[in-house]
């Protein structure tokens, strides 16, 4: 057992920030578009859309059944292809790893956060939907000031969750060799050799993140049990 | 086409439902109604759970879509055009057993949402009507509350107030006080017989006989789908004609 | 289309070889880990719910550590800083493994360790379901907490929770891929390595995919079939879709707050 220096991670600092910033901006972006394209998919199913919501249906059932490693081949492999098609060229457009992680969560993200919608909209209470009627509101007015912000509201603890997990999975993007916080360690452990500090120092990063955001999940969780046990 | 139906009294009707049936499958719930109601009259509807009374004014503002028959609300027919029925729901104001607060908005927001996007005014004039309908629902101190924060009764009246800043026409209430407690049963009631002295067309479906005695122009009573018997509040509780009527209110006086 | 996966393959067998050994180890992993996960998950699961302070803090230790930290960086924990740790002999011993155990055993723990976190939680929510009475009526009855535990709590929350459960296996299986990482060739580095020898990567992906799906389904189903044989007699069935641990419809969601995380 070789004695421990983690002196080599605080000189390596610069570069893990640099890579924590991407994991950060990953979650980020996937989160966001994550959930206005999973708010779509959710809707498209609840309204049944004519053929459109099998689709959605079949896209997010296959999502959630392959891992998200063999997603993120797919679509390293694919999106050139799709870009190419669509700028009519026909030849694959190639857009380089960053931008493939991108979109590829964005997109897997987007068929979880529409399952926690979908179910979110069939939890709200139909007294809701009548007495919106009853006030003359329209279709749109009513999701989009009566039911959607309930849904959100109701699901926010489970987004929360689903987002911590998002957040741990972003790592996964080793398999393309890009650079976050894993990454960065990870290249920065073969050159120094230093192997053992700096994936215990990732793993401390990633556990002291995840946890405080855990937190926050209970602390919004238990404030909606007392809500819910107010009314 | 708008259509005119004149009642007994000499007024255009406000609301007239003639032959009007509701089926679930094979259950009828509505089985060829007639019903007219005057402006400015106050109906009261019983009968016994299941009898069809909600279902009946859940058709009267189309929140349940009645299989056969019409329904004219203020001269307007509902068919299934949606101009018709937002025309209709934007003159009939509805309380339900429930309350139906928008549990994230505020008292006040919950009163000022539909004026504001179906009716089209500005926030503050939104909020001013709000509140002086709160006043009068005498619970303009908790506008700015959640309705969570509230107890049943004050939310069913923030309900009433809500229902009001539409302006509308014609109030139905269904079944207004039967999930509340005891004691706060009668400062609702007391918000209803308030607003039928202001001369609001009713329809209240209720079993709240001080009520139907004190405001009722007429008690409606209903069972099996049916309206079993129609009479002015005095004949229908001191002599009901008929033996279901007589049963049901031995059932709720005892 | 799939015709490239009976062509033999550069060491002298059919790629379609590659990918039912890459399944193999897939299915290893997942059953194996899965069974250490359960084991792992129920004993800490009650831990989390006793009120011996010592049990229920290093339960929740357990769960916080174990959850918080990406499964990759868990695999590489295992996989490189382990045998650095341990005393040296222990250590070289770890390395000198033949490779598919090599990679193997780290995988398994890792895996076994990651999931059993979630289904402490699971259980942990199944148990704080359960009515209050009916602790109450085994302490009446002079049960003992070990027995209240083994007889009264522990096998109805276990009931309760097959549904959420389908997740966790879900979710164990589709997690084996991360294995590829310390070199494992399982499933998903099958199809990668066919992709890279045959350039016909969509046939290379697409078999992957179908063979995962397939799983989803046969898991999916024995989920079914285990629910309804432990269902107990009069009681509603628990709705089990491919979405179940989303299901809100009912008192679920409440009952089982953590029931609706979705695992990757």
């Amino acid at each position: 057992m070789n004695s421990l220096d983690f002196s080599i991670v605080a000189q390596a600092w610069p570069y893990l920030w640099s890579g924590l910033l991407f994991s950060l901006s990953l979650t980020a972006a996937a989160f966001a578009i994550g959930m206005v394209l999973g708010t779509c998919l959710a809707l498209v199913q609840h309204f049944e859309i004519r053929g459109l919501a099998q689709i959605v249906r079949g896209y997010v059932a296959l999502i959630r059944s392959i891992p998200l490693i063999l997603v993120l081949f797919w679509f390293f492999f694919l999106v050139p292809i799709v870009l190419g098609h669509l700028s009519g060229s026909g030849r694959p457009v190639p857009i380089g790893a960053t931008a493939t992680a991108f979109i590829t969560f964005e997109l897997f993200e987007a068929a979880y956060y529409s399952e926690i919608i979908r179910v979110g909209l069939r939890a709200v209470n139909k007294g809701q939907f009548e007495a919106s009627q009853a006030l003359a509101l329209s279709t749109y007015d009513t999701y989009r000031h009566i039911v959607l912000p309930q849904v959100f509201r109701v699901a926010s603890p489970i987004i929360l969750s689903q987002t911590i997990i998002l957040f741990q999975d972003t790592s996964l993007v080793y398999v393309l060799s890009l650079t976050d916080l894993l990454g960065a360690a990870s290249k920065l452990a073969q050159l120094n050799g230093r192997l053992v500090e700096m994936y215990l120092f990732v793993a401390v990063v990633y556990l002291a993140l995840s946890s405080a955001a855990s937190q926050c999940v209970a602390i919004l969780r238990k404030r909606y049990a007392v809500a819910a046990a107010h009314r | 086409m708008p259509h005119q139906t004149i009642s007994n009294s000499g007024q255009p009707a406000a609301i007239v439902v003639e032959n009007v049936v509701k089926r679930y499958g094979a259950f009828a719930a509505l089985n060829d109604i007639n019903l007219e109601v005057g402006k400015g009259e106050k109906i009261v509807l019983c009968g016994p759970s299941g009898s069809g009374k909600s279902t009946l004014i859940r058709c009267i503002n189309h929140i349940e879509r009645h299989d056969g028959g019409r329904i004219v609300v203020d001269g307007v027919e509902l068919t299934g055009r949606i101009a018709d029925i937002n025309s209709v729901r934007c003159e009939v104001g509805m309380v339900f057993q429930s309350f139906n607060l928008f549990p994230h908005l505020t008292v006040a927001e919950n009163c000022m949402l539909a004026p504001m996007k179906v009716r089209g005014i500005s926030r503050s004039e939104a909020r001013d009507r709000a509140l002086s309908l709160l006043r009068k629902v005498r619970i303009q101190d908790q506008a700015d509350k959640y309705p969570a924060q509230l107890s049943g009764g004050q939310q069913q009246r923030v309900a009433i107030a809500r229902a009001l800043c539409m302006q509308p026409k014609i109030m139905l209430f269904d079944e207004p006080t039967s999930a509340l407690d005891p004691e706060m049963v009668k400062e609702v009631l007391e918000t209803m017989v308030g607003l039928a002295r202001d001369g609001m067309t009713m329809v209240c479906v209720t079993h709240e006989m001080g009520f139907a005695r004190e405001v009722a122009d007429r008690v409606v009573f209903m069972d099996r789908g049916s309206i079993v018997e129609e009479a002015a509040p005095e004949t229908f509780f001191q002599a009901p004609r008929t033996e279901r009527a007589r049963s049901f209110l031995n059932q709720i006086i005892h | 289309m799939f015709g490239v996966l009976f062509e033999q393959a550069a060491d002298g067998q059919r790629y379609i070889d590659w990918l039912l050994s890459g399944l193999g180890w897939t299915l290893a992993l997942a059953f194996f880990g899965w069974w250490i996960a359960f084991g792992i998950g129920v004993v800490v699961g009650i831990g989390r719910t006793v009120h011996n302070r010592v049990f229920s803090i290093a339960a929740r230790l357990y769960v916080e550590i174990f959850r918080n930290i990406p499964v990759l960086v868990q695999m590489f924990l295992w996989y490189f800083v382990l045998p650095e740790v341990v005393p040296n002999a222990l250590g070289n011993a770890i390395k000198q493994m033949p490779p598919p155990w090599a990679s193997f055993v780290p995988a398994l723990l890792c895996l076994g360790l990651y999931t059993a976190s979630r289904i402490a939680e699971q259980v942990r929510a199944g148990i704080e379901a359960l009515p209050k009475g009916q602790i109450e009526a085994a302490s009446a009855l002079g049960l003992g907490s070990y027995a209240t535990y083994r007889y009264v709590i522990v096998p109805q929350a276990l009931r309760l929770i097959v549904p959420s459960l389908t997740s966790e296996v879900m979710g164990i299986y589709k997690n084996t891929s991360v294995a590829l990482t310390i070199g494992l060739m399982e499933l998903t580095a099958q199809a990668r390595q066919i992709s890279e020898a045959t350039f016909q990567t969509f046939t290379a992906f697409g078999a992957a995919t179908i063979i995962y799906l397939c799983l989803a389904l046969v898991a999916y189903q024995a989920m079914t079939l285990i629910d309804r044989a432990v269902r107990i007699p009069g009681t509603t069935p628990a709705k089990l879709t491919v979405e179940q641990d989303l299901a809100a419809d009912g008192p679920h969601v409440e009952n089982l707050p953590g029931a609706m995380e979705v695992v990757k």
